[in-house]
């Protein structure tokens, strides 16, 4: 009944023996059962790019931390309940990409300062979210407002940075297996959104840093958008 | 672990922040439907809310004036939920409701309230897909000349014309985006010339002004008055309009579903015979299982307006090649005669036509149209692809019809159309009863002879065009007349249909249905050149 499929076939159909060329061929039957998927059926599953910044306020004295960056890009499952609550999880591949900018001699990541200081981090990353959604509405996901917690699992982390030298040139270092990030990670997570589009703000629960006193902390807020792709 | 809950920024302030952001200007819009459970203490007086020819066509219809829903809202009910809320926005004398915006501790109270039935959020802003018709914009090529000659042509218009039927003394109100440069447009300036638009009104803006907006309007408009070169587009070029913008463009907002209610009633008020609606919602606020006609209060309002006398026409939509598939309200409703689209090229339902049935099981479309229609544009002429134009091409043919029949009602205008189909009796859940024809309407119609019959063997039910009207060809074997669609459907014992299609009858070979495919009791309609005949399988095979 509902969810009709026009099938054009040019070809001869199933159930019509000789080659007369049917246009327009509909199997009520099939085509009429309800969807258990869809932005607000009883299951949906979509793919999300998120963007964000951390924010630049300097959580240790001596550091700033500026356009230090976040993006992700992930899949999210999300189980109706009512037409007000649902919940679900999400995964994702992220980066985090820390600006370092330092105010006075420091010892972390060493003594010298460099033109250009970034700490990358990426991990993969999954988060438990419960939904609450405003107003009657069908097959849309209308506004939302999300909270959850998350953990990230880190699979690859860098510094880099770059000093100038003669003329022009600069020197670019870059450091892999970076081994002074924490590898796991867990936050707490908000989302407001409206049907494709979401402000989402992360807070990181546990220190950027592995733990050795003397060690800064990079800022544990994180402000973005996410674009949902459906 | 070295924890950060004492970092001196905290994620609830976070949230509470984002919330507060997020939630103000929402608040700041959301508007509630607020129904009330009777109307006392009301009057009503006829000659002071309707205009005169608002008038004149309820006494020419008989139809009952001061009835319940001519009534208007309770004054003191109005009055007392006022107290409560913020802002009073709108009234539906057919709903019975207000439109107003209201704190939440308010709703609570105004539920309370003993004479109220029911509270229902009615703003919901979102950007989201709306069916969108397809504009393809030419120059005037010989195909688009074929086309404009074509499209009153399939209804057999030129049977209309000989009887001098283009309208005249039908009211027709028009709902849409808006109607830009319809006052300065060529195809439109004999509707100026005998000052046959009537009224205006942006239901939208709040404002008379409909010209200045909007492209959508224009080009349905050009469907059923519009004038290309002395010849016409439409079939409603003698009738007066009433064109009322109810919908923005680009967003869906749930509250043009009231604008659109409200225009209706502005429309009864002034004496509208027909609507002609190219609107529709769907997914934004609607599932399919809900398109039952009872669930939107688009189409409650739309069955109301057929039960004060008005012919509603609504577009199916252009939802067939998406996730919703189905009809778009207010086309759900059963009182609402609803048109999808055909493909002229083929005669078949064209790929983005939504078919039916309503949620309930109610037939839907009722009747099919040209879904590519050569029509204006704000500047210019051109071809336009939607169910938004096979509307106003039937909407000019009602018109014409009722013209002939004025002591008919509309919904016996509504049947007479259906079995004026090209199609009728056959009936399906893309093509309706086909496209109406002037010729069938009127009652001149040649009784179509059998094209074809029968044969059932061990193995098939097979469907035999009679040798007439099988394709020519020539040596070579290319065919010199072009095919006919041959239209089946298979109804199950209980009356519903199981299957349905079309076949492109080019060979000279029968149509077959595998007997194992047939239960008993299954009935097999076919309907080939004009002819409709259905076999009744007796036995299992």
């Amino acid at each position: 009944m509902k969810n009709f499929t026009l099938i054009l076939i040019l070809t001869a159909a199933m159930h019509m023996a000789q080659a007369q060329t049917e246009i327009l061929k509909i199997d009520v039957d099939t085509s009429s059962a309800e969807s258990q998927f869809g932005p607000n059926r009883r299951h949906f599953v979509h793919t999300f790019m998120s963007l964000g910044l951390h924010t630049q306020i300097p959580v240790s004295g001596n550091y700033n931390f500026p356009r230090s960056t976040y993006s992700a890009f992930g899949v999210l499952y999300k189980l109706r309940l009512s037409n007000y609550f649902s919940t679900g999880v999400t995964l994702s591949f992220e980066n985090s990409s820390i600006r370092l900018a330092k105010d006075r001699p420091v010892t972390f990541p060493d003594s010298i300062r460099h033109n250009k200081e970034t700490l990358q981090q990426f991990a993969l990353s999954g988060s438990y979210y419960l939904r609450i959604n405003m107003e009657k509405r069908g097959n849309s996901i209308g506004k939302y407002f999300d909270l959850g917690v998350g953990g990230l699992l880190q699979t690859a982390a860098s510094y880099q940075y770059e000093d100038p030298l003669q003329g022009k040139e600069v020197r670019e270092v870059k450091i892999r297996h970076y081994g002074m990030l924490r590898p796991s990670n867990w936050y707490l997570y908000t989302a407001l959104g409206v049907n494709n589009f979401a402000l989402i703000a992360r807070y990181r629960m546990q220190s950027f840093f592995v733990d050795n006193s003397g060690f800064p902390e990079a800022p544990p807020i994180m402000i973005g958008f996410s674009w949902g792709f459906f | 672990m070295k924890s950060l809950f004492q970092a001196r920024y905290s994620p609830i302030l976070l949230i509470f922040s984002l919330l507060l952001l997020w939630a103000m200007p929402a608040r700041a819009q959301v508007k509630y439907w607020v129904f009330f459970k009777d109307k006392p203490d009301t009057h009503f007086d006829a000659r002071q809310y309707f205009s005169p020819k608002g008038y004149e066509r309820r006494v020419k219809r008989h139809l009952a004036m001061g009835d319940y829903y001519d009534l208007p809202v309770a004054a003191r009910y109005t009055e007392e939920v006022m107290a409560l809320a913020d802002s009073l926005y709108a009234r539906s004398r057919w709903l019975n409701a207000i439109v107003i915006s209201a704190g939440s501790t308010s709703l609570g109270q105004i539920a309370g309230l003993p004479f109220v039935r029911g509270i229902e959020a009615v703003h919901t802003l979102h950007p989201a897909r709306k069916t969108e018709d397809s504009l393809r914009i030419f120059r005037i090529k010989k195909n688009d000349s074929l086309l404009l000659r074509f499209q009153l042509h399939r209804m057999k218009g030129e049977v209309f014309k000989k009887q001098k039927l283009n309208g005249k003394g039908i009211t027709i109100a028009v709902f849409d985006v808006g109607f830009r440069n319809v006052d300065i447009h060529p195809a439109f300036q004999h509707l100026f010339k005998r000052e046959a638009i009537r009224a205006t009104y942006d239901f939208i803006g709040d404002d008379p002004e409909v010209y200045d907006r909007g492209s959508h309007g224009t080009m349905v408009l050009g469907c059923l008055a519009g004038v290309f070169d002395s010849i016409p587009m439409g079939l409603a070029t003698g009738a007066d309009f009433l064109l009322a913008r109810t919908e923005r463009a680009h967003v869906e907002i749930t509250f043009e579903e009231y604008s659109w209610i409200a225009a209706a009633e502005w429309a009864d008020r002034h004496g509208a015979d027909i609507i002609s609606s190219s609107l529709g919602y769907s997914e934004v606020r609607y599932f399919q299982e809900e398109m039952d006609g009872r669930i939107a209060p688009i189409s409650r309002a739309a069955n109301i307006a057929a039960s004060r006398g008005i012919l509603v026409i609504n577009a199916a939509g252009n939802e067939a090649g998406n996730s919703w598939g189905t009809i778009v309200a207010p086309g759900d409703a059963d009182s609402v005669l609803t048109v999808g689209g055909v493909d002229p090229r083929s005669d078949a339902a064209i790929s983005f036509s939504s078919a039916g049935p309503a949620a309930d099981g109610t037939p839907k479309p009722n009747v099919v149209n040209l879904g590519i229609a050569f029509t204006s544009f704000p500047r210019k002429f051109g071809t336009a692809e939607g169910t938004s134009f096979a509307t106003p091409l039937t909407a000019g043919f009602a018109a014409c019809a009722w013209q002939a029949d004025p002591q008919k009602n509309n919904m016996e205008i509504f049947h007479m159309i259906e079995s004026s189909g090209h199609l009728f009796p056959y009936f399906d859940y893309h093509h309706g009863y086909g496209i109406p024809r002037a010729d069938k309407v009127l009652g001149i119609a040649d009784k179509a002879a059998p094209t074809f019959h029968f044969d059932l063997s061990d193995a098939y039910l097979e469907v035999k065009i009679n040798e007439e009207f099988v394709p020519e060809k020539d040596e070579d074997g290319k065919l010199l007349t072009r095919p006919k669609n041959l239209y089946y459907k298979i109804v199950s014992a209980n009356g519903k249909i199981r299957k349905y299609g079309v076949v492109l009858a080019e060979i000279d070979e029968p149509v077959y249905f595998e007997r194992n495919d047939l239960k008993k009791g299954e009935k097999v309609v076919v309907h080939f050149e004009g002819y409709t005949e259905s076999y009744t399988i007796n036995e299992e095979p």
